[in-house]
């Protein structure tokens, strides 16, 4: 019994030795930084509702079978674009949230379209291919806005344009327009958050046990050990926060000052509930099936060119919806190099939450947010601690953003050439 | 004799036609708007001549069997530092070039080899790799440009420690190559002595092609089932091919540097592999096949059409980087059309 | 029970000029197993290509002659519509997802849906897959078949011998199957599992399932068929119930075929006492579809010595793993000296020669001139064609061309000049090339595999009469591996025959076609234990 235990704990180990170092790094750094939990909370707080939408989107393609999804720069481009026309028709608050998903909907159609049917005819360099095309789509969309805008194509609002009139701004504010457009629906502090989430999950972990038990008895069949230990994990971590909140003075007043966009948090769980659907549909086993081997699923009669589009037009759309979350709450955007490091952060932190190029999950992408973007933030504050210089945790972090997906890279390839060396023999 | 006129565009392709009559577009536009065309010419050949090595560097890996190399920035960092190294150590003049070339490729050949390593393990992903590994370079090295415990003032960054963010050449080997032998016909200056270091590399290149070392390397990168039926080692020519294009980076980033007058340390290296892999693809390159012809042509192309249009754009709409836009269109176009060309191995 | 399930009848199909089926007739009953024998290269996957409405047949121009299924004339046109029709097929290679459970396999594509309100609206693709009514499924198709493994394992951790079974569960699955193929399906399975298949398929048929049995085991055939049909080249030969007929005649009918004009070769001295130039002891190769399992040769200096064998049965390892481009086992004597941890350098220097089967990868740099790939070998191993400076050494472009042009006289190659690129050779052409490139190492042992595979009358005569040339007049041994039994027999002293991966018997070029077919069908007599054949 001890050594199967002590097997598993290995095989666990095994499972999630990246997520473990990254853990372990992050506390590091955390403790070297010597940044004030609230301030630490907040950021991780404002950063997880901002960035989790578009990590969650690069779920699909993975399942898929088309890696990691560098083009969801594409995708952020145009909410971007819709962002800017909404603002110019003079659109504010909620409306103009909504307006501006309604309008960069059908442009991530149309743009997730075309990068499926090149990314057809670039099988097996499906990546590369997508990041060449993030940055081919770049300068078509700064030739469109800085050229094109007041030239050729009209545009209302002259306040958002350079002032020679031909071109957008390469920096824009939202302040009183577009702003907290979502942020503002519902806006709460992290203290009164943890009262009613808390709460929430433990009323929600509950229903589940009782209903799933009644059932399985029924059908006859055991509770799966994973779903209760599952179950425990939320539990513990709702009544450790609960009580952590009535108990101690002192967190609670760290709470009270930390405020947390409820609204954001809401579409990322819509967003975690449509993935776990998805893979339970029809649609969802042929994104399985491709992924897992094209020439089967041929054979098979699925059509593998056109779930494989299908699987780009999802995340497309879900990575210009996460760019709107995004500008909204950060209520200033660079034109034309906003959504330049979307893929990279992206892609590094769903990696960091244990995801590979042919696996991932909703687990993976919420873990790795939280991780990533606990290194990412106190990084200057380490380098200022260590070296007197908050420029080398600049570098730092970019160097581990790069490095995190060369070293994911690098274990899938050798892992498909080992494959592929021994289908050869 | 229509026909052979077909079949010849055909072979030519239609993606480098296109760019072939843009670049005699911007070249015609250039002389009738009457944009200094002297002066743009000489641009033309300066930049043909300052990016061609670092074009050049992309013909051994291909050959070699390991595809373009995206991770040329390696051999681009060992040649930024063997410069850095070379002016610390006070060298002027001639000698400040010819030490910085040496330590560069010393540093480019240890690191080729490592990297050339690490690609036998990752046989058919090579170019996703090399981007990564490329990109975490040079963001390796702007930690190290921070800590590199230099004495010499013109490196130093005024305030704190480290290297400058741009050092300047003029002291040392800045424009050495760009006037050497310079002659001006017609108000355009021609440097005739860097087209010949050029040239020169060219044909140690080809001699190398042609030796039998060198065709043993391209039989292994050719094909790597026939290699083994003769027991050529791919993994071994696959690193040599590796070593070499490192090698001709890092030498090539000099001849850049020297040209634009400046060394360009910590990120602006960061996206220069993919300029070199476009040019190459512009000059009729593929994934799998590349010669020195392709890298001559290419070369011209690519940068003609980036020193052009900036005039042309300067008088169609001013105070614009549109050139800069044509680079990344241009650039990124020409790696995803040869991307889709390529077959699928099975 | 006179009713046919499926008549196909003066089935005619072309590719361009070649004829691969003429007038064929298939006819089979519901409740039969019916064997479909032929050499490789017969037409039988040409005309399963047909019963399946493979795209393949419609872009070359469709077929002549008509199909009838349980009497009625039908048009399959497309793999759907065999599919709808009840005809299944098992793989030879295994169209399975490892990373799918056995279930998920089994309803691939064919998953049962729940009825869910977005299915409703958007259409089935975003119905939910109901998992435990395929779990209930898988069970009832693979209780159908006997096996017991649990439906929710995973195919990647099942071992190989059960996914054939996993296939055929998904076959019988479909609804209303009618018919069976089954491609060589013991190919790749041990001897038990194999006994277990044949079992099941007696199972099937006797539930009333029609089962098309292709193999190249006259054993099994024996065992479990009720009627067997043969084919060569492209026609039908006989066709008849098992009980008709027995192993030697069915042999026969399969080889026998007129030899073509014999090559002419001057009446040679027996060469008994001639030392053996090449030498094999439990000689096994792991070369993947073609393992070989511990083979015995004795192959004398002078000698032309052939290797013949239906496909997937091993003998294109021999000379691969000879050669040092599989990993082998057992024991390589070449001129009487053991070749120990076998390297293709060190072959080559033993001066044996090698032209691949595989002519477009192992045999030719595509994308370099003739003149290039014909110096390449002497270049690696001998140094041949080059310019020394002390340093470094410059392939002599001279020398090398000088070296081609006389060697595309000699083998008449037609080509632009020397520094054409050979993939715009034609196949005989490029054969040649790689000819050449053999002969540029002045070898005194060649081995040549499949040397006219896919090249057209001329070029094919031309090449057997050189060989046969070099052999009188350089006196080189010459080691020919072929699928094309006839051209065998027109050039070589000897054959041996491989099956199973082990030497089935040797035979001299006149002996009869019956005994050839039973050698090669696996049912000659059994190489004895340690006697090197000779």
């Amino acid at each position: 019994m001890q050594t199967t235990m002590a097997s598993r704990l290995k095989a666990m180990g095994k499972k999630y030795n990246v997520v473990i170092f990254f853990v372990i790094l992050a506390i590091a750094a955390y403790i070297i930084s010597g940044v004030a939990p609230t301030v630490f909370l907040q950021e991780i707080a404002s950063r997880f509702c901002r960035n989790t939408f578009q990590v969650l989107a690069l779920i699909i393609p993975v399942v898929a079978g088309l890696g990691l999804n560098f083009s969801i720069v594409i995708g952020a481009m145009a909410g971007q674009m819709a962002v800017i026309h909404t603002v110019s028709f003079g659109i504010t608050g909620f409306p103009s949230f909504l307006v501006s998903i309604l309008i960069s909907t059908p442009l991530a159609i149309l743009f997730g379209f075309l990068v499926g049917k090149v990314l057809n005819k670039t099988k097996g360099n499906e990546m590369i291919t997508s990041m060449i095309l993030g940055y081919l789509a770049n300068g078509i969309y700064q030739f469109i806005y800085l050229y094109l805008i007041g030239t050729v194509i009209p545009f209302p609002d002259k306040s958002m344009m350079n002032d020679n009139g031909v071109g957008i701004k390469s920096s824009l504010g939202f302040d009183g327009t577009f702003r907290y457009s979502l942020t503002d629906v519902w806006n709460t502090n992290l203290s009164d958050f943890v009262l009613v989430a808390g709460i929430a999950a433990l009323v929600c972990v509950a229903a589940y046990l009782i209903y799933s038990f009644v059932r399985r008895k029924k059908a006859g069949i055991p509770l799966r050990a994973s779903r209760i230990a599952g179950c425990i994990v939320i539990a513990a971590v709702s009544i450790f926060l609960l009580v952590l909140r009535q108990v101690s003075f002192q967190a609670q007043f760290i709470m009270r000052f930390v405020t947390f966009p409820v609204s954001a948090l809401i579409c990322i769980l819509l967003l975690c509930l449509f993935n776990t659907w998805i893979f339970r549909t029809k649609l969802g086993h042929d994104f399985r099936a491709v992924g897992m081997n094209q020439q089967v699923a041929m054979v098979s009669g699925i059509n593998v060119n056109r779930t494989r589009i299908i699987a780009m037009i999802l995340s497309t759309v879900f990575a210009a919806w996460g760019q709107i979350i995004r500008l909204q709450d950060i209520g200033t955007m660079n034109t034309y190099s906003a959504h330049e490091q979307i893929a990279l952060l992206a892609v590094a932190a769903i990696l960091v939450g244990g995801a590979s190029v042919v696996k991932a999950n909703n687990k993976n992408a919420i873990l790795g947010i939280i991780l990533f973007h606990s290194i990412f933030a106190v990084s200057p504050q380490v380098g200022t601690a260590l070296f007197e210089d908050s420029q080398v945790g600049e570098y730092f972090r970019v160097f581990l953003a790069y490095g995190i997906i060369f070293v994911a890279l690098a274990m899938n390839a050798v892992q498909q050439a080992k494959q592929s060396k021994e289908e050869k023999g | 004799m229509s026909e052979k006129i077909i079949g010849g565009l055909k072979r030519f392709g239609s993606a480098r036609l296109i760019i072939s009559l843009f670049f005699v577009a911007l070249l015609v536009t250039t002389y009738v708007l009457d944009l200094s065309f002297t002066a743009t010419v000489s641009d033309v050949l300066i930049r043909w001549c300052m990016n061609f090595l670092l074009v050049l560097a992309m013909v051994p890996s291909v050959l070699s069997g390991c595809g373009l190399n995206f991770a040329s920035t390696l051999g681009i960092c060992c040649g930024l530092l063997g410069g850095v190294l070379s002016i610390e150590f006070g060298f002027t003049g001639v000698m400040s070039l010819i030490m910085a070339a040496i330590f560069g490729s010393v540093f480019a050949a240890i690191i080729g080899g490592i990297y050339g390593k690490l690609l036998n393990y990752i046989k058919g992903s090579e170019m996703m790799i090399a981007t990564y590994v490329g990109f975490a370079f040079v963001s390796l090295m702007c930690i190290v440009w921070v800590f590199l415990p230099i004495t010499n003032d013109s490196l130093r960054l005024a305030m704190g420690g480290g290297v400058r963010l741009n050092v300047e050449l003029s002291a040392t080997f800045g424009e050495l190559l760009n006037n050497f032998l310079a002659v001006e016909v017609a108000g355009v200056t021609i440097p005739v002595g860097f087209m010949l270091v050029c040239a020169a590399f060219c044909v140690v290149l080809k001699l190398f092609l042609n030796s039998r070392t060198g065709r043993l390397m391209q039989v292994a990168g050719e094909n790597p089932k026939f290699a083994k039926a003769l027991d050529i080692s791919v993994n071994r020519n696959r690193i040599l091919g590796t070593i070499l294009s490192m090698v001709l980076s890092a030498i090539g980033i000099l001849f850049y540097a020297q040209s634009y007058g400046f060394l360009q340390l910590y990120t602006a290296p960061l996206r220069m592999s993919f300029l070199a892999v476009a040019a190459v693809l512009i000059g009729g390159a593929t994934t799998r096949r590349a010669s020195i012809g392709n890298v001559v042509l290419g070369t011209l192309l690519f940068n003609g059409i980036l020193a052009m249009s900036t005039p042309v754009a300067n008088a169609l709409a001013p105070d614009s980087n549109l050139a800069e836009i044509v680079r990344i269109i241009v650039s990124n176009g020409i790696i995803v059309y040869a991307l889709t060309k390529i077959k699928r191995e099975v | 029970m006179d009713t046919y399930l499926l008549e196909m009848k003066h089935i005619t199909k072309k590719y361009g000029e070649n004829t691969v089926l003429k007038d064929m007739e298939l006819h089979v009953k519901p409740h039969e197993i019916h064997a479909l024998l032929g050499e490789n290269g017969a037409g039988k996957s040409t005309l399963m290509n047909i019963l399946f409405g493979m795209p393949v047949i419609q872009e070359s121009g469709g077929f002549e002659g008509e199909i009838l299924w349980e009497g009625k004339p039908v048009q399959i046109d497309s793999p759907m519509k065999a599919m709808e029709a009840g005809i299944g097929m098992v793989h030879q290679e295994f169209m399975m997802i490892p990373g799918f459970t056995v279930a998920e396999n089994i309803k691939l594509n064919r998953e049962p849906l729940k009825n869910s309100l977005a299915g409703r609206i958007f259409g089935k693709k975003l119905s939910i897959v109901d998992f435990d009514q395929m779990g209930r499924d898988a069970r009832a198709a693979l209780n159908r078949v006997g096996m017991d493994i649990d439906e929710n394992t995973l195919m990647g951790e099942l071992p190989v011998g059960h996914m054939q079974f996993v296939e055929i569960s998904r076959e019988i699955d479909k609804q209303n199957v009618k018919l069976l193929v089954f491609d060589e399906p013991t190919a790749v399975l041990t001897e038990s599992e194999a006994k277990g298949l044949l079992k099941i398929m007696r199972k099937l048929a006797d539930q009333g399932i029609a089962i098309i049995f292709i193999t190249h085991r006259l054993g099994e055939v024996m065992e479990v068929a009720d009627h067997v049909t043969v084919f060569r080249d492209g026609e039908l030969v006989d066709s008849m119930p098992i009980g008709e007929t027995d192993a030697s005649s069915i042999a026969e009918m399969m080889i026998g075929r007129k030899m073509g004009a014999p090559i002419e070769k001057a009446e040679r001295s027996i060469r008994d006492e001639a030392p053996y130039a090449v030498e094999l002891q439990d000689f096994a190769v792991d070369m993947p579809g073609e393992r070989s399992k511990g083979v015995n040769l004795k192959i004398r200096r002078g000698e032309i010595f052939g290797l013949a064998g239906l496909a997937g049965q091993g003998k294109l390892s021999v000379a691969n793993g000879i050669m040092g481009l599989y990993p082998a086992e057992g024991k390589l004597f070449i001129d009487g000296e053991e070749i120990k941890h076998i390297t293709p350098q060190k072959i080559l220097e033993k001066k044996c020669a090698f032209v691949s089967e595989d002519r477009k990868g192992t045999g030719l740099l595509l994308d370099s001139s003739i003149e290039a790939n014909i110096a390449i070998s002497a270049i690696k191993v001998q140094k041949k064609y080059l310019k020394n400076f002390g340093l470094f050494k410059l392939v002599d472009r001279g020398k090398a061309r000088k070296h081609a042009q006389e060697m595309i006289a000699t083998l008449d190659i037609r080509c632009t000049g020397p520094s054409q690129y050979t993939r715009r050779l034609s196949g005989g052409n490029q054969q040649k090339v790689c000819v050449a490139r053999a002969l540029s190492l002045d070898p005194d042992i060649l081995l040549v595999s499949e040397p006219t595979r896919g090249i057209d009358i001329g070029a094919k005569r031309l090449l057997l009469e050189y060989l046969v040339k070099l052999n009188q007049e350089r006196g080189m041994t010459i080691i020919i591996t072929s699928s094309e039994l006839a051209e065998l027999r027109s050039v070589c002293d000897r054959i041996a025959i491989i099956y199973d991966g082990k030497v089935e018997g040797i035979l001299p070029a006149d002996a009869s076609d019956q005994e050839y077919g039973l050698y090669m069908m696996g049912l000659g007599p059994k190489e004895k234990e340690g006697s090197g054949a000779e």
